[in-house]
């Protein structure tokens, strides 16, 4: 039998996808709590326990011990009820912002039952997919937005995981890091 | 502006700002909640500029203005 053990209070970079995937691996069981858009219109999903935002101004917000963020790239939700998809795009029926937010969508306190990465070379980009209990499906797809380099603004990555231990990102590329929170070193 | 330039701006106020991972996250749901309650930036369909965006940093943590 093989074991294996994943060190979360060290820094990794690595362009090793199986790598990526072990690390990914916090999110399995964590049950999904709600989705939530974010400023530039990114999606981001909270899991696991919840707490207060820190924010006077955000009084009465809540936030997932694990919140994925999608970043600037394409996403797919197919959900357990047959037929249903969400996604970005055109030629779609209209859905708001606030009905994906709203919408139990996802059956409460569904879990995270696969989350594993997946190279596309052709775009040089790692996408993701998330599985959940109630046959729920997420697909991230980073998209290869060419944007002029005129401006001092930071890369981001094509998307991320905030956990109790970190901060995992991938992207831009085929890269991948993990840094670990202050306090957990 | 693109969805992309939108984030990039809140990642580099965030830097600016000595924001941690969690301060990032809700500063960009702050700053999405100020869009949709009405306000508008300067910028291009109503989006906030740079300076704009550093302007509310201070809001958002409840510092006296």
């Amino acid at each position: 039998m093989m074991l294996g053990l994943i060190q979360l209070r060290e820094p990794a970079k690595s362009h090793n996808e199986r790598d990526l995937d072990a690390y990914l691996l916090q999110l399995q069981g964590e049950p999904f709590r709600f989705f939530r858009f974010s400023y530039g219109d990114e999606l981001t999903l909270h899991f696991g326990d919840l707490r207060p935002a820190r924010s006077p101004k955000l009084k009465g917000r809540l936030y997932g011990a694990y919140i994925l963020g999608v970043r600037a790239s394409q996403w797919l939700l197919k959900f357990g009820k047959p037929g249903m998809i969400a996604s970005q795009g055109e030629g779609m029926e209209t859905i708001s912002k606030e009905a994906i937010e709203t919408k139990q969508w996802i059956a409460p306190n569904s879990r995270v039952v696969h989350a594993t990465s997946f190279a596309i070379q052709s775009q040089n980009v790692f996408g993701l997919e998330i599985r959940f209990s109630d046959g729920t499906f997420l697909v991230i797809m980073p998209t290869t937005e060419t944007e002029s380099k005129d401006d001092d603004l930071p890369e981001i990555a094509d998307w991320e995981l905030l956990s109790p231990s970190g901060r995992l990102q991938a992207g831009p590329g085929l890269q991948w890091s993990f840094e670990p929170k202050p306090d957990v070193v | 502006m693109s969805k992309k330039r939108d984030i990039r701006q809140i990642e580099a106020i965030a830097q600016e700002f000595g924001m941690d991972d969690e301060e990032r996250r809700e500063f960009g749901d702050y700053i999405e909640e100020c869009k949709r309650s009405g306000e508008k930036g300067t910028g291009a369909n109503g989006d906030f500029t740079y300076g704009e965006l550093r302007d509310k940093v201070g809001e958002f943590r409840g510092e006296q203005q």
